[in-house]
């Protein structure tokens, strides 16, 4: 009874990291140069202003990767039993894991 | 035995009412093929049952479970839609194994089309083969009804025969619903045929009727 449970509830996971994955790579690259130049000019520290940044860039990638370009897209994670709201919630509350790490801990 | 029941489906597209009051079932050992012209509403009708597109009204179940979500469609029903969907950054062996089952996912991996494609990203295939895995995931996943959208576009001969018997031995444990323009492809597989024809759908029990019914004109 717990397996199978178990097992849908690690696809789901590897499903929605394979979904951030893409949107990570692209954001965390802007979101370093828009934060080497916030801290080069307000004397920010680097990583805070990073992973603050990173927040704020992510849904625009996820907009822009998912919404725009790729929404067909959104049919294998909906076949996954991943609907595009739930989606949405995972990329904001990873995004807003990471960026928040980047802030406090480096 | 499982049962998908669909009814009440009514859609619009501005002032053209395209699906009006339509009713389709489909249990397990069943191959539903669906049939109309272009513009008839097929892909339609299986978005809603999917559910990635919103109707005034409907109404789908599966055996005593409404299904409103595509959350409640979890495990139950599956959509292999007419353009490809699969995210190009991810490997095929990651593909087969997020859809199916350990079995299934040897199976799939087995096949002698499929083991060259097993460590290729989905962006590197033509469209040909991204085609031919994307069946295999829906029809191999572990949903008990899948709904296939036109799966033979673009795959070659040689493959549309295994497939279709893949679907016919997949259908001890599914229903399917199968759209195709090519209407030998459907009659071919199909253990009921229905045409979608003014908006409702109809029964189809000899090619005869599809003449008279306006679908084709000749029994090539």
């Amino acid at each position: 009874m717990v397996k199978p449970y178990l097992n849908r509830m690690v696809r789901n996971v590897r499903a929605i990291l394979l979904f951030y994955r893409r949107i990570f790579i692209p954001a965390i690259f802007v979101a370093a140069l828009v934060g080497a130049f916030h801290a080069s000019v307000k004397g920010t520290p680097f990583p805070g202003a990073t992973g603050i940044v990173l927040i704020y860039v992510s849904p625009l990638f996820h907009l822009f990767i998912y919404d725009i370009l790729k929404p067909r897209e959104y049919y294998f994670y909906n076949n996954l039993g991943l609907s595009r709201a739930n989606l949405w919630l995972a990329s904001i509350l990873i995004n807003t894991f990471i960026g928040l790490l980047i802030t406090f801990l480096f | 035995m499982d049962e998908l029941h669909v009814d009440s489906v009514i859609k619009a597209f501005g002032t053209k009412q395209v699906l009006t009051d339509v009713y389709l079932s489909c249990k397990t050992g069943e191959i539903i093929g669906l049939l109309g012209r272009n513009g008839s509403g097929k892909s339609t009708l299986l978005k809603i049952i999917f559910g990635s597109l919103k109707t005034d009204t409907k109404f789908v179940k599966v055996n005593r479970k409404v299904i409103n979500s595509l959350s409640d469609r979890k495990k139950l029903i599956n959509y292999l839609p007419q353009d490809s969907f699969l995210p190009g950054h991810i490997k095929i062996s990651t593909i087969i194994s997020l859809f199916c089952d350990s079995e299934n996912t040897a199976l799939i991996k087995n096949k002698v089309f499929i083991k060259p494609l097993l460590n290729r990203k989905s962006k590197t295939l033509s469209s040909g083969e991204k085609r031919l895995v994307e069946i295999l995931v829906i029809i191999f996943s572990d949903a008990k009804f899948v709904l296939i959208d036109e799966p033979f576009n673009g795959i070659a001969p040689i493959y549309k025969q295994e497939i279709k018997q893949m679907m016919r031995e997949q259908s001890k444990f599914k229903g399917f619903i199968i759209t195709d323009h090519d209407y030998r492809n459907i009659l071919d597989i199909a253990t009921k045929t229905i045409l979608m024809h003014d908006g409702g759908t109809r029964e189809i029990k000899s090619q005869h009727e599809l003449i008279s019914l306006g679908y084709t004109i000749s029994k090539t």
